[in-house]
């Protein structure tokens, strides 16, 4: 990387003290540095992507929904996905309770709700998932439902066995399904 | 040697283009300049942690972009730009967090030492380090990529933008200036 240039010296002239001197560097590094640092930095990208990988492109092994939102980043963090997985068990459960909780229904529409909730309880969590996906619900309607703003005004920092544990000690009754205003035809 | 440079570098740059290969041929780029990055950095942000994150922004930075890099410039000097831009913007956030700190720091390192040049190898690298904190920031970018990275002033160029002249004329007057505050005192 040495220059080979002659001007590159010139400066010697004018500053022979700082020429003198040793050049050291400038502090210590951890041990084995350099040895992680490639790896980290691959692990660093290959994450990324994964956060950013449309849906189309996920492993069909990953459950994942993508909820229209006004805050997308968020969406890349995979508890969210734990998160919105739990939803899909909530609005099975919650749904089961429905003609409790509107008792003002219309008759005809308590009969399709009550069948619709037996039906939804029953369905696997990943055709729930791709239901909601095609719905309206966003990011915002998940966590007001569950009275949130974001999941860590839920108290909740893990992964989906703790999101989901969280959920099992709710009462899902006091849950307030008009905020979603989702007609349950729309899903199935 | 260059020119067995230059083929190593266009068959590395095709290497990163194509999607089967630009995975392992990216590590191979992060183990050839993670080092000599690295250091760029430190000597502009101080810290470690610091430089770390710098350091690994920018080699992520790079990797987004990679398929966007046609050999237009060298890889080394393409690199050096986008750690530069990143060290600067984290350089911006530290002076607004402590300016005033780094600037006592200097002060400090500046009026501890009186003994001139009986002073040790430790205190004389102290004093040159606080020297060069009091460099204008783009002054002290182009002291440390001549003086310790040791870049030629045309890599510097391709980095920094400007002119040799420029870039030469800055340098001196920075190493003077430092010439003297190591002298001072």
């Amino acid at each position: 990387m040495q220059d080979d240039q002659p001007y590159d010296k010139d400066w010697e002239a004018e500053a022979p003290f700082l020429a003198k001197l040793p050049k050291q560097r400038p502090g210590g590094i951890p041990d084995g540095y350099f040895e992680r640092l490639p790896n980290q930095i691959m692990d660093k990208i290959r994450s990324g992507e994964q956060a950013e990988m449309p849906v189309a492109e996920v492993p069909a092994a990953s459950p994942v929904v993508a909820f229209k939102s006004s805050r997308p980043s968020l969406l890349k963090q995979t508890r969210f996905w734990a998160l919105a997985a739990s939803l899909a068990l909530l609005l099975a459960a919650t749904w089961a309770f429905w003609p409790a909780a509107a008792p003002e229904t219309d008759p005809d529409d308590l009969a399709f709700q009550q069948q619709f909730s037996i039906q939804l309880a029953s369905m696997d969590d990943q055709v729930v998932l791709a239901a909601l996906n095609e719905s309206d619900v966003s990011e915002e309607d998940v966590y007001a439902l569950l009275g949130a703003d974001d999941q860590s005004d839920l108290g909740i920092h893990g992964e989906g066995a703790e999101v989901l544990d969280y959920l099992e000690h709710e009462d899902l009754e006091e849950f307030d399904l008009d905020q979603l205003n989702i007609d349950p035809s729309e899903l199935l | 040697m260059e020119q067995s440079r230059l083929m190593s570098e266009i068959d590395l740059i095709a290497r990163l283009q194509a999607p089967a290969t630009q995975e392992r041929a990216f590590a191979e780029v992060v183990g050839a300049y993670q080092e000599q990055l690295y250091w760029h950095v430190r000597r502009m942000v101080g810290d470690h942690d610091e430089a770390d994150d710098v350091l690994q922004n920018s080699f992520v930075k790079a990797w987004r972009s990679i398929s966007g890099f046609r050999g237009d410039s060298k890889l080394k000097t393409w690199l050096y730009r986008i750690a530069t831009n990143e060290a600067l913007t984290a350089l911006e956030k530290i002076k607004k967090r402590s300016f005033s700190d780094v600037e006592d720091l200097a002060d400090d390192l500046r009026h501890s030492h009186s003994g001139g040049m009986q002073l040790s190898g430790d205190e004389i690298q102290a004093r040159l380090d606080a020297a060069v904190e009091t460099l204008p920031p783009k002054q002290k970018q182009v002291f440390v990529m001549k003086y310790h990275d040791e870049l030629t002033y045309e890599e510097m160029a391709a980095v920094l933008g400007g002119t040799v002249g420029s870039l030469k004329a800055s340098f001196h007057h920075a190493a003077k200036k430092i010439e003297q505050q190591l002298l001072s005192h």
